[in-house]
């Protein structure tokens, strides 16, 4: 319908329906969550064609500054089958993710999730599996990285090759990042020399199929913590024991360290654009950082006794066997982008957004949930989506 | 321009159906349509807002009225005493209680508001009709919509086919 025609009907459809140029303003405002997207593509053609151009999608994404939707998060508490271990934070329909590819003879383990990708690591074995739960997409690296710590000091982290083009400005990026499934991907290892207990890296490329050699920091025994790193460009930055950070620029090939604030349990996160942001948990007071120029700011304090009703009065850890080495508060999981935190209490697991300070529990106290893998999915369109990692031209 | 009260300006405006809406200025350019029209000086004694019936009209008004921000002449000492965050959750509760009208009303004010350029009132009114799509099957965003499904059987087979993730 013209936009002429909307004002001369407007009478006559007084009532009935909505003009379909009134159709692009409701969808505009669609959150970017892929299974809303995906049924909205379902109700006609012309949905169809909307939801699907990558104009809209681009559209959709910058209005969230290219972040992904978190959903839920996956976790390595053994409670049998694969599906149990994803815990949803959105309402809504249960997300359909495809499980079923993988071979349940290996015990996979989730270690990082990124751009709606996920990595998993077979620990025996030392072989990583990339998969794209959305559309089932999986990539298998079966060569052994070149370095071998001990379990709990090494951090292992997808570095995904989307919108890292050089020359691409930033809504480039951003459309890009909509088709990180089929983007080329590194995975980056730091850990700690089985003997002399020395900081490693190490990067794998799925463009060239191998391990880079692996670069050591001389004299530097500070043990690998086991929270996750942070992933800045193509630069990780992984806590490290003794209030420090380990920043490994896998483009330069260079290893260095630096302070970062005392402040309990803590997380790093990336703060906007290229800004590293670290969040604490000390007693009952959340604690947000960034650090700018080299000097950590503290950005935000919350208290969280405020936002969790019942927690400064709910039982300590230490009473019950299960979880004697937790603090009250504990920051389980932070989303790519520091938008989301997911916050272990004795009285839930909790979702809480920083900037809106929406709380919302999405599980039960549990055990073994002390690291979990936050998932933010990103809508793909059904054509993008037969592209295969493999066919993805090297030039772009 | 008409001026009644004083240092308040004050704009006639007028529905198709002959009725007559007299708004503090302030409280009319909340729409961006009618700003730019008063900007450009087009808005001569009144203006006619064409298709937006006084029914309509009126609700929306009231929306302006709520939401015109309380700096200046009106509602200057409500602004001092209340703190925003008080007042941003005022809104939101108000806002609820607004937008609980029937289907066809909602749909006239998300006319309006696009027609008009009122930002707050088109996210406002959208809003539920997005839940709608969240919330539902596809029949019954279709029929909330009274949207045509304009697949072939088979291609709304591939569509749910490869979409499967996202439904039952």
């Amino acid at each position: 319908m013209t936009k002429k025609e909307f004002r001369c009907d407007a009478a006559a459809a007084i009532g009935t329906s909505l003009p379909e140029e009134l159709h692009l303003e409701i969808l505009r405002r669609l959150s970017p969550i892929p299974h809303v997207l995906a049924r909205a593509s379902a109700v006609c053609r012309e949905w169809r064609r909307v939801v699907n151009n990558p104009e809209f999608l681009r559209e959709l994404y910058l209005a969230r500054s290219g972040a992904p939707v978190t959903v839920g998060f996956f976790h390595n508490a053994d409670d049998g089958e694969y599906p149990r271990r994803f815990v949803e934070a959105q309402p809504g329909d249960p997300l359909r993710l495809s499980f079923k590819f993988i071979d349940r003879t290996i015990n996979w383990q989730f270690v990082d999730c990124r751009h709606g990708r996920v990595l998993l690591k077979d620990r025996p074995s030392h072989r990583f599996l990339l998969w794209h739960p959305m559309s089932g997409d999986h990539h298998l690296v079966l060569k052994g990285p070149p370095v071998s710590g001990e379990q709990e000091s090494t951090g292992v982290t997808l570095i995904c090759d989307c919108g890292v083009v050089p020359g691409d400005d930033e809504a480039d990026k951003i459309g890009q990042r909509t088709l990180c499934h089929a983007s080329h991907f590194g995975v980056a290892i730091v850990c700690n020399h089985r003997r002399t207990g020395c900081l490693e890296a190490t990067i794998y490329s799925s463009v060239t199929g191998e391990w880079s050699s692996p670069l050591q920091l001389p004299n530097s025994a500070r043990q690998i913590r086991p929270e996750p790193c942070a992933v800045i460009s193509k630069t990780l930055y992984q806590p490290l024991c003794d209030y420090l950070v380990l920043a490994y620029d896998t483009e330069q090939g260079s290893l260095t360290t630096f302070k970062r604030p005392n402040c309990g349990n803590i997380r790093l996160f990336k703060a906007g654009t290229a800004v590293l942001g670290l969040a604490g948990v000390l007693g009952f007071t959340l604690r947000l950082w960034a650090r700018y120029a080299n000097a950590w700011v503290l950005q935000k304090m919350i208290d969280l006794t405020e936002i969790l009703h019942g927690l400064s009065t709910a039982p300590s850890p230490r009473t019950d066997p299960r979880f004697n080495f937790m603090p009250p508060v504990k920051i389980i999981g932070v989303a790519d982008q520091g938008d989301v935190l997911f916050l272990w209490t004795m009285i839930g697991i909790f979702m809480l957004c920083p900037e809106s300070m929406e709380v919302k529990k999405v599980h039960q106290t549990s055990a073994n949930m002390n690291v979990v893998y936050p998932y933010g999915a990103f809508y793909v369109p059904p054509a993008a989506r037969t592209q295969k990692l493999r066919h993805r031209p090297k030039s772009r | 321009m008409a001026t009644r009260e004083a240092g308040k300006k004050m704009i006639m405006l007028k529905s198709p159906d002959g009725m007559e809406f007299e708004v503090e200025e302030a409280v009319a350019m909340e729409s961006q349509t009618i700003r730019k029209m008063i900007e450009d000086d087009c808005a001569d004694t009144a203006i006619l807002i064409p298709n937006i019936n006084s029914k309509i009209l009126s609700r929306v008004i009231e929306y302006c009225n709520k939401h015109v921000p309380t700096t200046g002449a009106t509602g200057a000492a409500a602004s001092d005493t209340v703190a925003p965050a008080a007042l941003a959750e005022d809104l939101k509760i108000w806002d609820a209680e607004f937008i609980k009208v029937n289907r066809a009303t909602r749909f006239d004010l998300i006319q309006a508001a696009s027609y008009l350029n009122i930002k707050g009132l088109l996210d406002l009114t959208s809003q539920t009709t997005i839940d709608t799509i969240s919330d539902n099957s596809l029949e019954e965003i279709r029929s909330f919509l009274s949207t045509k499904n304009d697949y072939l059987p088979e291609e709304e087979q591939t569509i749910r086919r490869e979409n499967q993730w996202a439904f039952q």
